[in-house]
């Protein structure tokens, strides 16, 4: 509703809610009693502000972030997270595991076998070696998100659409949707996703859409399939059929497709990690746990201690870095990048580059600084010039910039200019350590689309032909045009600390094209 | 100096030419462009360049105020809302009466207040401020409990290229003697008073206060017995002559360098610290 009452005048204010007839209780009560919203703390550390802070000699940028709500706001959740630490401790040391240490060698086998059968996976399915393998009724041995569902059969499958214009070799497993008949708990089928079935007897055969990495071994074993299996007792005469030529094979074992002889895989990691999957195999069944009684439960313990510890683990470090400054790291990153850009010395004191930077915040400051050091804006005319600068004013998508085509070389070669700029301060920033930036998707911010209309407008074109030169909204255009007018103002006051004076009346001349018209009235309704 | 890594000092008089041609250069300071489209420097110093941009760094100049910087200044006089105050620049700056703290409060000035001007600043006072904006005329406050009006020292001026940019311009000896480098050239000794510190560091909620280095230095001056003021005079002047000696032989300006010197006078009497030879002397560990 806004703020009710005078400010200063009123001690009261009233409000009057019009609710709809739909109004959920539980909302209303919120709405008339419940908690303010949290105010969360938006700061975020600007190169402006760094170079600013850097400049004054009595403080550091690190003392204003000390003081800043953020982290007051972090200190605040130091309490909370130590009182569930502590809670999480006291539960670790009740927690009794018997056999703790060979307990832990265990669990060191089973997970140093499930990473090797991992790798193993990842390579079988590759669709170069997989694809031969998707036939109809051939076995799988599916396991996916934690869940395993055992063998089935191939029923069908099918490929994503736009990888199928891509060659073997580039295509990922997650673009193969494999059909697998696999038993599910009858619960489940109803609801969008199946679960596999917790009791057998109560099982029900459907058929499941797996993706190719779900499948963690291939069968030589291929089952006669029923062509119709859109009946229930099809299915289980399927399933039947399956149960039937198991119980013949020797060992009741279902044949594994051997990923070197059988599915021809010639990859070294292949066979390295077939050898450490049976030496790590060989090891657990010599293990002296592995043939103790109740060594599921007692490791499914034994994991929720692991998860516990795991957690506390986490807490801690979450702990740690309440205590440090917030944001410190970007401060670390980002004066890093200011150092190899050569806008701040060694010791952390602005040289040249960086008090022209420190009066820019209406633009992207290190793609303009250099820029002016380049002397890319000395032999253009400010009409030129103002277009230029509009790229780093006016907000677009990416994705708009992608394929504009220029109408005006020279505006053409000046929007080259500055993406040469962009992309240097983008890779140096990236070299720095900054993981965040994306060369590519820094650059295309810079958006040429309003180039041409300002362009235009500063040799005197009407408001009325501009807007017919673009799709942009009018008002977008307006809200560009005084983004870029500051920008230009601040431009002039930062030319003049490096004394070049011809520049400085050239932003200004520049300036002066752009404001005239409509687009610059303060009033709509009067003419002033 | 910042200069490109591969490229030489380059070193020019007025009047000599740069560069022939000045497409796609920009003219800094002390340079301009003559009727053939030549870049010719204006001024005697080294040639500076930064990508595309070209200005001459004068060996003995003015200082050239920078936001920020703190500076120690002289007031020339007074008007009716603010001090004239001389900071060896190619201006004098102005420090308004709506920029100073009245007895460490911040508030709204009132006419009382601008009549009484004179009971904060007069003219000729030494004061120690920092430089707000420098962009039309240079601006100065005195917000900090830090800053204000320096008495009971030695000021002494210095050629403003020898002093190097630094954080802290306030630095305190182990003997007990304070130096304000001012940035500007312009310099103040005085004796250290713990109390004055301690106010100031209460009174400021935006000062830093010292760095861990003059803390502990502090403390080295809180502990030691009290010395009788001749001694304290002795060690200002001490002071005082190795920032002129190392003003004289255009060695830099800073506290380590001061110390160095200080320290390799001990054995000499202060007032034969101004001459030639010993300063030589004194200045050698510098030199080298």
């Amino acid at each position: 509703s806004g703020r009710a009452g005078r400010r200063g005048i009123d001690d009261r204010g009233i409000v009057i809610i019009m609710l709809k007839k739909d109004l959920d209780e539980s909302q209303a009560r919120q709405m008339l009693s419940g908690k303010p919203d949290k105010l969360n703390s938006a700061f975020y550390l600007s190169y402006y502000m760094i170079l600013n802070l850097m400049r004054v000699e009595e403080i550091t940028p690190e003392y204003i972030m000390q003081r800043s709500l953020l982290q007051y706001q972090n200190e605040q959740k130091k309490p909370e997270l130590e009182k569930q630490k502590l809670a999480i401790d006291h539960k670790l040391s009740d927690m009794v595991i018997e056999n703790e240490g060979q307990m832990k060698t265990f669990y060191y086998l089973k997970r140093q076998i499930e990473i090797q059968k991992n790798q193993i996976r990842n390579i079988i399915t590759k669709p170069i070696y997989a694809a031969e393998f998707l036939n109809t009724g051939r076995m799988v041995q599916v396991s996916a998100n934690g869940k395993t569902w055992g063998w089935g059969p191939i029923i069908n499958f099918a490929v994503d659409r736009v990888a199928q214009t891509k060659p073997m070799e580039s295509r990922s497993p997650t673009d193969y949707s494999v059909d697998v008949l696999l038993y599910c708990d009858p619960v489940s089928i109803h609801h969008d996703v199946p679960q596999p079935a917790p009791n057998p007897q109560e099982a029900v055969p459907e058929i499941v859409p797996v993706s190719l990495n779900s499948i963690e071994s291939f069968s030589t074993l291929r089952i006669y399939l029923n062509k119709n299996l859109k009946t229930l007792s099809s299915r289980h005469e399927v399933m039947n059929r399956i149960k039937e030529t198991i119980s013949r094979l020797p060992n009741e074992k279902i044949p594994l497709a051997d990923p070197v002889s059988d599915m021809n895989i010639a990859e070294e990691l292949i066979v390295s990690s077939q050898k450490e999957l049976a030496a790590l195999e060989d090891r657990l069944n010599q293990h002296p746990l592995s043939n103790s009684p109740n060594i599921e439960a007692s490791f499914a313990h034994f994991m929720k201690k692991v998860e516990l510890e795991q957690h506390a683990q986490k807490l801690s470090k979450e702990i740690e870095d309440c205590g440090r400054i917030s944001l410190i790291n970007d401060l670390n990153q980002m004066q890093r990048v200011l150092r190899r850009l050569q806008f701040v010395s060694k010791d952390n004191h602005l040289l040249t580059k960086g008090r022209v930077a420190a009066e820019i915040s209406a633009g992207d400051s290190l793609v303009l600084t250099e820029l002016i050091f380049q002397a890319a804006f000395n032999q253009m005319p400010p009409e030129n010039i103002a277009a230029v600068l509009s790229a780093l004013v006016f907000d677009a998508k990416p994705e708009d910039n992608a394929n504009y085509k220029f109408n005006v070389k020279p505006l053409e070669e000046a929007y080259e200019q500055l993406l040469k700029s962009a992309k240097r301060v983008a890779e140096v920033t990236k070299d720095a350590g900054v993981e965040k930036v994306e060369v590519d998707t820094y650059v295309q911010s810079f958006s040429p689309l309003l180039m041409e209309v300002t362009h235009a407008w500063c040799k005197g074109s009407p408001f009325i032909e501009i807007c017919k030169m673009t799709s942009i909204y009018e008002g977008s255009i307006v809200r560009s045009m005084r983004r870029l007018d500051e920008l230009l103002r601040q431009l002039c006051v930062a030319t003049r600390t490096i004394g070049d004076t011809a520049l400085e009346e050239k932003f200004a001349k520049a300036s002066t094209l752009l404001k005239r018209d409509i687009v610059f009235s303060t009033s709509l309704y009067i003419q002033q | 100096m910042q200069q490109t890594t591969t490229e030489q000092l380059v070193i020019v008089t007025p009047g000599e030419t740069i560069m022939e041609d000045n497409e796609g250069y920009l003219l800094g300071h002390g340079t301009y462009l003559d009727d053939d489209n030549r870049v010719v420097a204006s001024k005697c110093g080294i040639v500076e360049r930064i990508s595309q941009y070209i200005s001459v760094k004068p060996l003995q100049s003015r200082y050239m105020p920078r936001d920020g910087d703190v500076i120690v200044g002289r007031i020339s006089k007074l008007t009716h809302s603010s001090w004239v105050v001389d900071i060896n620049g190619y201006q004098d700056a102005i420090l308004r009466l709506s920029s100073v703290n009245i007895a460490t409060t911040q508030r709204r000035k009132t006419y009382e207040d601008s009549l009484n001007m004179r009971a904060l600043f007069v003219e000729d006072d030494v004061i120690v401020a920092e430089i707000m904006d420098s962009k039309k005329f240079v601006s100065l406050q005195t917000r900090s409990a830090r800053y204000g009006k320096l008495s009971k020292g030695i000021f002494i001026k210095v050629k403003p290229m020898l002093i190097k940019p630094s954080h802290n311009r306030f630095h305190t000896f182990s003997f007990g003697t304070e130096i304000i480098i001012g940035a500007n050239g312009y310099i103040f000794i005085r004796q250290f008073d713990p109390q004055r510190e301690r106010v100031a560091k209460q009174t400021n909620p935006f000062s830093l206060g010292h760095t861990v280095k003059q803390e502990e230095e502090e403390k080295k001056v809180n502990q030691q017995p009290v010395v009788n003021s001749q001694e304290h005079m002795i060690n200002m002047i001490r002071v005082r002559n190795a920032v002129a000696a190392l003003d004289k032989l255009l060695l830099p300006i800073h506290p380590d360098t001061i110390l160095k010197v200080v320290e390799a006078s001990r054995t000499l009497e202060p007032k034969y610290m101004i001459e030639h030879e010993h300063m030589l002397t004194m200045t050698a560990s510098i030199r080298s």
